[in-house]
């Protein structure tokens, strides 16, 4: 890798490897790849699922997110669909999830080989001053790989600790992953917003 | 859009605090990247921060923020809670070395009935090793924000900013 450069890019400009990091930049990037690009958004209120399709063409994805369950204590799922999100697999050791949280003044890690969802964020309270912000890496999706997610997240839980959160999983299938769903562990959402941006490859 | 470069900030706007103002129209998030040096006076100190809401005409300095910290060289995790600021890159720089203030993110600032959040990963530079510092803050109100100050804590006088180099980014959705 040739060196990082903190320039050119102008204020205002949006970021792109080209632009930003000298033309084929550290990486090797041609013009036009690196590009973190919106794709959609979802918001509402009262919903059971929160489900965002993965356009092809890019190489990996971001969500930010911001989400209040409606009832109190509630965990925060994701799960992936094959299918074009008519199904989103729940099945029997679907997924391998792990975590690194950090609540109150503890922190301790976890992993779990078999699971039907990734944890996100768990014990979340419903109060205005809780709920959880957070951003999830789908990494690979549409690759004959099995799919990575990376994620972080900050929430007050219902006994009111501040929680900070670091999960991770993978799903368990190589199967083109395109499209996500966010759900809690029972209960609907409440106020809720969440942005997807796709990571532009080499083009 | 996705990130859009808002801004970059070379000199202090005094000479121990760093205003960023967060004013990208439309803008969900913000990163910045860069590093933070101090001037080689006295002992170890916090870089820490504060928001205001109003452009930098007053910064909250009320008992507001919540920072939970973790480290790479200690299995210890912190929460100060109660405090009058939150730990932008917590715990104590020595005094040559400096920081990398790599990948800091905020969440949210300028949703209103929201708490804004935020996050870091800072590597800092000690006389025998590196250590990278994980930080999650929170400001404890629903009002929306537009900007950070950055100071540093120390017992008596606080150092002098040396250097900095920072690039604020905006996230937008569109």
């Amino acid at each position: 890798m040739g060196s990082m450069t903190f320039a050119p890019c102008t204020p205002g400009e949006e970021w792109t490897a080209a632009a930003c990091e000298g033309g084929s930049g550290g990486s090797g990037a041609s013009a036009g790849s690196g590009s973190l690009v919106f794709i959609s958004s979802a918001t509402g209120s009262g919903d059971a699922t929160v489900e965002m399709a993965l356009p092809g063409g890019y190489i990996a994805y971001e969500v930010w997110y911001w989400t209040f369950p409606e009832d109190d204590d509630r965990h925060l799922y994701l799960r992936f669909s094959t299918d074009g999100g008519s199904t989103f697999d729940s099945s029997t050791a679907a997924y391998q999830k792990g975590n690194a949280d950090h609540i109150g003044a503890s922190s301790e890690f976890y992993q779990t080989n078999s699971a039907t969802v990734i944890t996100q964020s768990w014990n979340v309270g419903n109060l205005s001053s809780e709920g959880v912000q957070g951003r999830n890496r789908i990494w690979f999706p549409h690759e004959a790989v099995r799919t990575r997610v990376d994620g972080n997240a900050f929430n007050r839980q219902d006994n009111g600790n501040a929680a900070a959160f670091l999960p991770f999983g993978r799903y368990n299938s190589t199967a083109d992953v395109d499209a996500i769903q966010y759900l809690w562990n029972s209960g609907n959402h409440g106020d809720y917003a969440f942005y997807l941006f796709g990571l532009e490859g080499a083009t | 859009m996705g990130w859009v470069l808002q801004s970059e900030i070379t000199e202090p706007t005094t000479s121990t605090t760093i205003d960023i103002p967060l004013t990208t129209s439309g803008a969900i998030a913000y990163r910045i990247d860069g590093f933070l040096l101090r001037d080689n006076v006295g002992s170890l100190v916090n870089w820490v921060g504060r928001v205001t809401t109003d452009g930098f005409s007053s910064v909250d300095s009320s008992t507001i923020y919540t920072t939970l910290s973790s480290y790479s060289t200690s299995t210890e995790a912190r929460q100060n809670g109660n405090l009058t600021y939150f730990n932008f890159v917590n715990d104590a720089v020595n005094a040559t070395q400096g920081i990398a203030g790599e990948f800091h993110y905020i969440w949210f600032p300028h949703e209103s009935g929201l708490r804004t959040r935020g996050f870091g990963i800072c590597g800092g530079e000690e006389e025998t090793f590196y250590e990278f510092r994980k930080v999650h803050w929170e400001h404890r109100s629903l009002t929306a924000i537009n900007g950070i100050r950055i100071f540093m804590i120390q017992t008596g006088s606080p150092p002098s900013v040396e250097e900095c180099d920072l690039k604020v980014y905006a996230l937008v959705p569109s």
